[in-house]
């Protein structure tokens, strides 16, 4: 689903992100990637998903070559993609409804299947309570499972998360990871940044980086 | 269908941002309105000031004075070329005798007081054109000086030249006028759409990681400044139409004081579309210009 050869990412200043990276990813897998901060965590799901170019090497993605790809294509190949990010970005002037149709308007979807789909994804992460509610109200676990729900609205293929768990307390970061695992268990690629090694599942793929470099792959 | 049903969907977001910012909404009707209401009250007047001088035309002549010794056969044949010319609406032959009689009635004297020997006026055609176009009487000019026995051919509308082309030089001003307003509009509009993708910033950043296309991303700021334009279009055609009211209002109050007739023209129904449309146009070409250069440099 997801191959990487000999891909290195340098930013501007000759900032070397990524060196010399080659795994692959299975369709169906749940992978964790993790490192040090500073280890290229971020970079490498930044490269997946197309929000930034590899400097070298190829990356394929279903059968798509994401360094050579047009520029008009990408917001398409990142409507594949279900993102989690560790500051939320939830948009705080609309309330939970709004904030999971967002992906779904992108999409194309009717309204009519908007509705159902937005509550499917709320009663999925248990919010359907607070479907009115404005991000504000929630609480910090609550506001990462509607970031949750907004990457499950358009019911990707793959979902990627970076430091899902970083600002949250062990109940909650667990409620969280629970979620990936029953996500998985549906058949969904999930790929998760994180440092925190309390958390990860050593049933599952690992991707150690250090500096850079990837140092480690364990397989499940 | 969807593609419809989202373009509906965005032009109902950008209606509810204008709303939710009302006080930014109508200042900005107001300046786009205002910005229009300049040249268009410009051209009004010359509008006015253009039929004015076309009744004037309308109302002028052609005079022709035969030489004295003109024969009755030269007559009838500058009678019969008249009568053939199609920017010739009507004429008329007054006789030397009749002018020189009417000329005494109205001066007061006659044959034995005068001091004159002979009567001093000559034969004329005076010739009402149904034209106004300056070029098409100067054609008639020429070919009447080419006619034998024509002494003196005189078209009274010297100044009305002198009007028009002052007016034609007014249009002019009110072109150049017109693009530099436009021009202005541009960057206020410009401006003020660049501030509103700001404070939708996260919004906007947070829809291109998630798969938006710039068209998606441009749809609902070129509905708001669709809005703008419009609103502004609205404000200038409805000012300009109280403006015409009032000031004929005013023009029936000089009437029944002085007698004269005069009535403000108005501005045809498609001219105040014009005025709204361009405004609309203006106001998304500005926008688009401004949200493009917003999104690439995200």
């Amino acid at each position: 689903m997801i191959k990487f050869d000999q891909v290195h990412k340098r930013y501007p200043g000759n900032l070397e992100a990524l060196q010399n990276i080659t795994f692959e990813i299975n369709a169906g897998e749940l992978v964790f990637v993790t490192g040090p901060s500073g280890a290229g965590k971020s970079t490498l799901l930044k490269l997946i998903t197309a929000i930034e170019p590899p400097s070298h090497g190829t990356i394929i993605f279903e059968n798509q070559n994401l360094s050579q790809i047009k520029s008009d294509s990408i917001p398409y190949i990142r409507r594949k993609f279900g993102l989690v990010f560790q500051d939320h970005k939830l948009l705080y002037d609309r309330n939970c409804y709004e904030n999971i149709a967002l992906p779904l308007e992108i999409n194309d979807v009717s309204s009519n299947d908007i509705k159902g789909r937005v509550r499917a994804a709320l009663d999925k992460v248990g919010l359907l309570s607070r479907e009115k509610s404005m991000p504000i109200s929630l609480s910090g676990g609550e506001q990462q499972r509607l970031a949750i729900a907004r990457a499950i609205a358009c019911r990707p293929s793959i979902l990627l998360a970076d430091e899902p768990t970083g600002n949250l307390d062990k109940k909650y970061a667990d409620e969280i990871m629970n979620l990936f695992y029953s996500f998985q268990e549906l058949g969904v690629t999930v790929i998760i940044a994180t440092h925190e090694m309390p958390l990860i599942s050593r049933k599952h793929k690992q991707l150690f980086l250090q500096a850079g470099n990837l140092i480690k792959i364990t397989e499940q | 269908m969807n593609y419809f049903i989202s373009h509906y969907q965005m032009f109902l977001k950008a209606l509810q941002r204008s709303h939710a910012s009302l006080l930014t909404t109508l200042m900005m009707f107001l300046v786009i309105g205002v910005t229009f209401i300049l040249p268009s009250i410009s051209f009004l007047i010359v509008q006015n000031l253009k039929s004015i001088s076309e009744n004037i035309q309308h109302e002028s002549q052609v005079s022709i004075f035969l030489k004295k010794d003109t024969s009755t056969d030269a007559k009838n044949k500058i009678e019969r070329e008249l009568k053939n010319r199609s920017e010739i609406n009507s004429y008329h032959f007054v006789k030397k005798e009749e002018a020189w009689s009417k000329l005494q009635k109205s001066m007061g004297f006659n044959d034995s007081n005068n001091g004159l020997s002979e009567n001093p006026l000559p034969d004329a055609f005076f010739i009402s054109p149904n034209t106004v176009n300056p070029n098409q009487i100067g054609e008639l000019k020429s070919f009447l000086d080419t006619l034998d026995g024509i002494d003196q051919v005189v078209v009274d509308t010297g100044w009305v030249k002198k009007l028009n082309s002052v007016l034609h030089l007014a249009n002019k001003a009110i072109l150049l006028a017109s693009v530099l307003l436009a021009s202005m509009l541009t960057v206020v509009i410009g401006n003020t759409m660049r501030l509103q993708m700001a404070s939708h910033h996260e919004e906007i950043e947070l829809s291109k990681l998630i798969g938006a296309t710039s068209q998606f991303i441009r749809r609902p700021f070129l509905y708001s400044g669709f809005i703008y334009g419009l609103g502004g279009g609205l404000t200038a055609a409805i000012t300009l139409k109280l403006i015409v009211i009032f000031l004929n209002h005013s023009v029936i109050e000089v009437e029944a004081l002085y007698g004269a007739q005069f009535i403000i023209i108005d501005l045809k129904p498609l001219e105040y579309l014009s005025i709204i449309g361009s405004s609309a146009l203006i106001a998304v070409a500005a926008s688009f210009i401004s949200i493009n250069q917003s999104i690439r440099k995200l």
